[in-house]
């Protein structure tokens, strides 16, 4: 037997780096990334089709808005964080990393890492494309910046939902669908805790357009998408530490 | 090395694990139970994947639970089947050795790898594994770092014969150098050939604790069911009762049911008295020799 008591645990960053590169290679499906391909390809073609509209400003900040924040950044982002944590504990895997010397954030940090790693590429490129062919320069960049708050938004929300219960997946549909697609509506109440309303704020507040749902300011709306972020974090290493383990 | 100390585990009103102590020293132990007896909430208790309703749970002095060097002389192999399936064998042990903290942790996933007899080089994702191989993988990320303690819940499922044998004789070879190695079954045989120490577990307690020989002992001293055809069944009564080889009879038809707590000398003496009773012996059948009703008896003792 060797000394293998005296071996010091990996550093924090070894740690969050190696299950980073274990969730992105366990994330990236075929079958997976057909889907949300398809879905980005969907909201391109809505992008080009708006420059074609009587007010392009307007119909493309609708279709970024509506089928880009609404659906497609949503559900990009609820697939691969549901497919870190919440797969891991569906499939009784979690125990491979959860019984070794590594802190519990350092899982949930992974696990966020690669949520984001793959959702930024996806769902800011499409936005982006999207935004481009709407022919108004002025969404571009709110799309983009629009994409990210957004993806770090959901992010914070659905790794600790993985994390927390069962049936994640349908959970964080219902509460995109729910809270995002009707409370959100209904004022700022909702829409402060709405993920999409501080995308679609961000959106209306950089392309200077009126939309449905953009009740919040700016900085407001970035801050609270970093907060959702930090906090999903937290509690998903909460979840971590207290709950047993199949 | 081990310490449960009136351990109970409930889930609602179920009653996983009722009062169990023991304690668990070098060398292989074995957990002997039938499927649902509670043997893998016991070693998910002992792990820290689980916390006790009641009782305490020691692993070198330390709360496996709340103390994460625990986890740095600790291996464990769920019973589980699943695996990171996109991976390769070398990256899923590689990743076990990384955040174990080894330095060089593909050499270390290899020498495991190597060990439990798969190819460290095979490029297939563990996806395309047969269950035999996938058991391997899965003792491979458990002895990656030379664990002091090792935990397994039915290591033997689903090898072949041979892979079997060769995983039994690691198990022992590991409990030889000092490690304790804690491996379930439901298996009678399996556990004959795996541990010196038994812990019997049925119905979420510890029914009885000893090597296999005197656990062998005790499951064979016990009232053995016998059911006899006879076309002279209360004359063939009359002679086992009066040759004292049996202690008690029942009769249903030509059907005999005896009970005796001397199995051997009672099969010896059958055949004599029937043809003193001058009754057929048209067909000899014991009762209750399947391992379950064992564990009935073992947790009724």
């Amino acid at each position: 037997m060797n000394e293998a008591s005296t071996i010091s645990p990996p550093s924090s960053v070894v740690a969050i780096v190696a299950m980073t590169s274990m969730f992105v290679r366990e994330m990236v499906t075929r079958g997976r990334f057909a889907a949300l391909g398809g879905l980005a390809a969907l909201l391109v073609l809505l992008g080009f089709a708006a420059r074609f509209g009587d007010d392009r400003l307007q119909t493309g900040g609708d279709v970024l808005a509506g089928l880009g924040l609404g659906v497609v950044v949503p559900i990009t982002t609820l697939v691969l964080a549901s497919a870190t944590l919440g797969r891991l504990r569906g499939d009784q895997t979690l125990v491979y990393i959860w019984l070794r010397p590594v802190p519990r954030y350092t899982m949930v940090a992974a696990a966020t890492a690669a949520t984001l790693v793959l959702a930024l590429p996806l769902c800011v490129g499409s936005m982006v494309l999207a935004g481009l062919l709407t022919g108004e320069s002025a969404l571009i960049g709110a799309s983009a910046v629009a994409a990210v708050v957004t993806v770090a938004g959901y992010t914070g929300v659905f790794v600790p939902l993985g994390a927390a219960v069962k049936r994640s997946f349908i959970i964080g549909l219902v509460y995109v669908l729910v809270w995002g697609g009707l409370l959100a509506k209904l004022g700022t109440g909702f829409a402060s805790l709405s993920v999409e309303s501080f995308g679609v704020s961000v959106i209306e507040k950089l392309a200077d357009v009126e939309l449905s749902g953009g009740n919040l300011g700016l900085a407001a709306s970035v801050l609270s998408a970093l907060g959702f972020l930090v906090m999903g974090v937290a509690v998903a290493t909460w979840q971590l530490r207290r709950r047993e383990v199949d | 090395m081990i310490r449960c100390a009136s351990v109970s585990k409930f889930f609602g009103q179920l009653v996983a694990v009722s009062d169990v102590s023991f304690d668990i020293g070098p060398g292989v132990t074995a957990l002997l139970g039938p499927n649902g007896a509670g043997k893998s909430t016991l070693l998910r208790l002992i792990t820290g994947q689980a916390t006790p309703s009641k009782g305490s749970v020691e692993i070198l002095g330390l709360d496996p639970r709340g103390d994460r060097t625990v986890a740095q002389m600790l291996g464990v192999a769920p019973q589980q089947e699943m695996l990171f399936d996109s991976q390769t064998p070398l990256e899923f042990v590689g990743l076990a050795a990384t955040l174990q903290g080894l330095d060089d942790s593909e050499t270390a996933a290899r020498a495991a790898l190597d060990k439990v007899e798969l190819d460290a080089d095979d490029p297939r994702p563990i996806a395309t594994y047969s269950k035999g191989m996938r058991q391997r993988v899965k003792l491979a990320q458990v002895i990656v770092h030379d664990p002091q303690i090792l935990v397994l819940d039915e290591p033997l499922t689903g090898l072949d014969p041979r892979q079997r044998l060769s995983m039994i004789s690691l198990l022992k070879s590991l409990g030889a150098e000092g490690r304790c190695v804690v491996v379930s079954s439901h298996v009678l045989e399996e556990v004959e050939r795996i541990g010196s120490r038994v812990l019997v577990i049925a119905k979420g307690r510890l029914a009885a604790e000893g090597d296999f020989h005197e656990i062998r002992a005790l499951m064979n001293d016990r009232p053995h069911g016998v059911e006899l055809r006879s076309d002279r069944p209360r004359e063939l009564a009359m002679h086992l009762i009066g040759a004292g080889v049996v202690d008690s009879v029942t009769i249903v038809g030509g059907l005999l049911t005896v009970e005796t707590n001397d199995l051997s000398s009672f099969s010896r003496a059958v055949a004599p008295i029937a043809v003193a009773a001058a009754a057929s012996l048209d067909e000899m059948k014991p009762l209750d020799e399947d391992l379950e009703s064992v564990f009935r008896f073992l947790v009724g003792s």
